[in-house]
């Protein structure tokens, strides 16, 4: 980039009544325009408007609505006087070959403390929308660098103690990375960052879809092994199937030709199982029949001992009758006794009668019916105990049980014979048959059938698994042709390769820092060295990278200046800036020797200024700096030269003349 | 009635007795030969068999009388009380009836009898009602 300005208008700005031009056109060879004017004539003004013009604001760090409410000054008073409601500064400028006019004019209303502000910027012989003009000059002149090539002398002063401070040395530092291009690699940098982060999303996004497309990827590799198992297992079902049915239709063409010996064999089977069972309970029966004979034996002579049993039972009872008999007899006795002894009867406690002859007779009769009764005993005595013996050897529950358990053994005799002819029978039939074969063979079709059914049930579901795997794996295959980036592509490497070129900015912005730091530490220790009155005394300047500046011993070793000389060093670093710069353009400079002796002035005009590029303009009072002494001094390196006078004793009026 | 000195002890059959035994036991209608001779014993005084008729000697002792075949005394007490002029040799007299009611059971098996027709005639109304009465 580089810039240079052709004119400067001013029309009713500060003491500037009118419009007046300033042709500040110039060549690389004489790159200095010098604007001479006494103190309060009008320089600082010239500046004010220069900045106003290009910026909005009349000074660096001034609000735009600061420099608004600052305006109503700046309108030339006798122009105010005169009915003039408005100022205008318009500056005619070169960048890049391309020619900008820039015009910026306020207008006064009211009391003339409400003003308005037109700009208007042309490039070329375009017009600019009015929104734009900013972001245009900003482009090609940043308001943030014109701290150095906007510069005012009298800040030369507190320049170097404000770079000693954090605020204002982060404020220059800013400044300064603005004048070498820094920004242009940050805002490079911020855009990549932000393309890396774009792209950080669209690859987590990617990586998330490949993720989920692995998995969709996965299990289309298992449906698609399943689909194979499954068409495997369809075959050998199928083969299984096929074998199962011909071996089926084979047994029962073999089973057609002996259907009518099925029945025999089924019947055979029937029937050896009863005729197994009879034969056990036969075995059973006859088992229990010779254990009732081994604890009843003596149910056969039931008989005699059944006629003994009676025969004692009567005996038995006829001794009991004749004791009844004896005791009744005895009794009588006994009783008519006491009747005839008289007295009180033993039982009712009365007094009895007197005993009578016919109580007498009855006793004697009584007594001899006792005798005949006692004379009687030669039947036997009681023996209940050979009663209760011979009733416990008569068995009375074998004989019968033994018959009813006989008759079922005969019945089963009788089955097991009607069974035995009726197998004879089914045997002779089944004679140049294996019953056992032909067994074998209906329980080889009844098992055919079953594992044809089972080979069917397995086909059925073996299908049904197949159009499952078909039907998830046609909607696996169309989620994953939906997920972007499925397939792989270019976009995964996006990610990367802008952290790269961020990686890649980071250094080269830190590299660019470092290398532009050295060569301004370089170039500004040249500068100081070529100003100062006694560079022996200095090594030069230390700039740190947050660009704290020290100036330096000759032994490396820190050290105080004096006023003029951070003055000097001031300069130093502008211009060492001003060469580093990127963005080459002109310096505007209000001052800057007025602090300074003369030697210094010297130095400054004849190393500083030509070194400062290809356009110059240096605003400068008799004081700092005589026409004389700039003739001497720049020579031809001065373009042009203007001096500010006052055309008549009005304080409020300045005019620009060309001196050569 | 306790067993006497003069009893036998050791009881059995004589040869011919021993092959009825054997016909008896092949009917397979007995578990033991202890069960058979009981019943032999038992047919022997159902048929009214008098001990008298059975051969005087040459049995074979085959049992011991009171230890084994008769180990409850039933044996003892059936000839006691229904042959009382057997009480002092019980063990003797049932040997005879032995002999006399295995030969008769043989014979009658022979003759396509079994055991639930002999018992069946033990059933006659009589001997229940002479019981009872």
């Amino acid at each position: 980039m580089s810039l240079k300005f052709r004119t400067l208008t001013v029309t009713d700005f500060g003491p500037y009544q009118g419009r007046q031009v300033i042709d500040l056109d110039t060549d690389d060879e004489s790159p200095v325009v010098l604007i001479y004017g006494q103190n309060t004539l009008g320089k600082t003004q010239l500046f004010s408007a220069l900045r106003w013009c290009l910026y909005g604001t009349f000074a660096h760090h001034q609000t735009l609505a600061s420099a608004t409410v600052e305006l109503p000054g700046r309108l030339n008073l006798p122009a105010k006087r005169s009915g003039t409601s408005e100022l205008e500064v318009s500056i005619d400028f070169e960048a890049n070959g391309v020619p900008y006019h820039l015009t910026r004019k306020a207008r006064f209303f009211g009391d003339g403390d409400r003003v308005r502000i037109e700009p208007d910027l042309r490039i070329g012989s375009s017009v600019t929308p009015t929104t734009l003009i900013d972001i245009e000059i900003g482009r090609v002149l940043h308001p943030q660098i014109s701290e150095f090539f906007l510069f005012d002398g009298e800040l030369l002063e507190t320049f170097y103690e404000r770079l000693s401070t954090d605020r204002e040395r982060a404020l220059i530092r800013n400044s300064i990375e603005a004048v070498l291009g820094i920004p242009a690699l940050q805002l490079a940098q911020h855009d990549v960052d932000e393309l890396a982060s774009e792209a950080a999303k669209r690859q987590a996004k990617l990586i998330e879809n490949r993720s989920e497309s692995e998995k969709i990827q996965q299990k289309l590799d298992q449906l698609a092994d399943e689909a194979t198992s499954i068409e495997t297992d369809k075959k050998l079902i199928a083969d299984n199937l096929a074998e199962a049915e011909a071996r089926a239709k084979d047994t029962r063409e073999k089973l057609s030709a002996i259907e009518s010996l099925q029945a025999d064999v089924r019947e055979q089977e029937t029937l050896e199982a009863q005729f197994n069972d009879g034969s056990r309970e036969e075995l059973e029966l006859q088992a229990e029949l010779r254990a009732l004979l081994g604890s009843g034996w003596r149910s056969l002579a039931n008989a005699a001992l059944a006629e003994k049993l009676a025969e004692i039972r009567k005996h038995n009872s006829a001794v009991e009758r004749r004791n009844q008999s004896i005791l009744a007899a005895r009794n009588r006795v006994t009783a008519l006794e006491d009747r005839a002894r008289g007295g009180i009867c033993p039982t009712c406690k009365q007094q009895l009668q007197p005993p009578s002859n016919d109580t007498e007779q009855e006793l004697i009769v009584a007594r001899e019916e006792l005798q005949t009764l006692l004379d009687e005993t030669g039947g036997g005595s009681l023996d209940l105990d050979l009663e209760r013996r011979i009733a416990a050897l008569v068995d009375r529950e074998t004989a019968p049980r033994y018959l009813e358990k006989h008759g079922r053994l005969v019945r089963v005799q009788m089955l097991q014979y009607e069974r035995k002819q009726r197998l004879g029978e089914i045997g002779d039939r089944l004679q140049g048959h294996e019953a056992a074969d032909i067994r074998a063979l209906g329980t080889l079709a009844r098992q055919l059938e079953t594992a044809i059914e089972g080979f069917r049930a397995a086909q059925n579901k073996n299908e049904r698994e197949a159009d499952k795997a078909n039907k998830e794996q046609t909607r696996l295959t169309r989620g994953l042709q939906k997920i972007p980036g499925a397939s792989g592509s270019a976009q995964g490497f996006e990610f990367a390769f802008y952290r790269f070129i961020e990686d890649l900015l980071d250094k080269t912005v830190a590299a660019f820092r470092e290398d532009v730091r050295s060569r301004v530490q370089i170039d500004a220790t040249n500068m100081f060295l070529q100003l100062i009155h006694d560079p022996t005394g200095y090594k030069g300047l230390s700039i740190s990278a947050d660009y704290q500046i020290e100036l330096l011993s000759s032994s490396g070793e820190p050290r105080e200046t004096s006023q003029g000389g951070r003055q000097l060093l001031a300069l130093s670093l502008i211009g060492a800036l001003k060469k580093a710069a990127v963005r080459g353009g002109p310096v505007v400079l209000d001052s800057p020797l007025g602090r300074l002796d003369l030697e210094h002035r010297s130095n400054v005009l004849k190393t500083w200024i030509p070194n400062l590029g290809a356009q110059a303009i240096l605003l400068v009072q008799d004081g700092e700096l005589t026409m004389e002494d700039a003739n001497g001094i720049l020579g031809s390196k001065i373009g042009r030269s203007y001096v500010i006078v006052r055309p008549t004793s009005d304080p409020e009026v300045a005019k620009i003349e060309r001196v050569a | 009635m306790a067993e006497t000195s003069e009893d036998k002890k050791q009881i059995g059959l004589t040869p011919s007795g021993a092959a009825a035994m054997a016909i008896l036991m092949e009917t397979d209608q007995f578990a033991t030969e202890y069960d058979a001779y009981k019943v032999g014993i038992a047919y022997a005084i159902s048929e009214g068999m008098s001990p008298a008729d059975a051969p005087d000697g040459g049995y074979h002792t085959k049992f011991n009388a009171a230890g084994g075949l008769d180990h409850y005394g039933d044996v003892r007490d059936v000839i006691v009380i229904l042959l009382p002029e057997a009480t002092k040799r019980p063990y003797a007299t049932a040997e005879r009836l032995a002999e006399l009611g295995v030969t008769a059971l043989a014979n009658r098996f022979q003759a396509h009898a079994d055991m639930a027709e002999i018992l069946g005639s033990t059933l006659a109304p009589d001997a229940d009602s002479a019981a009872d009465s």
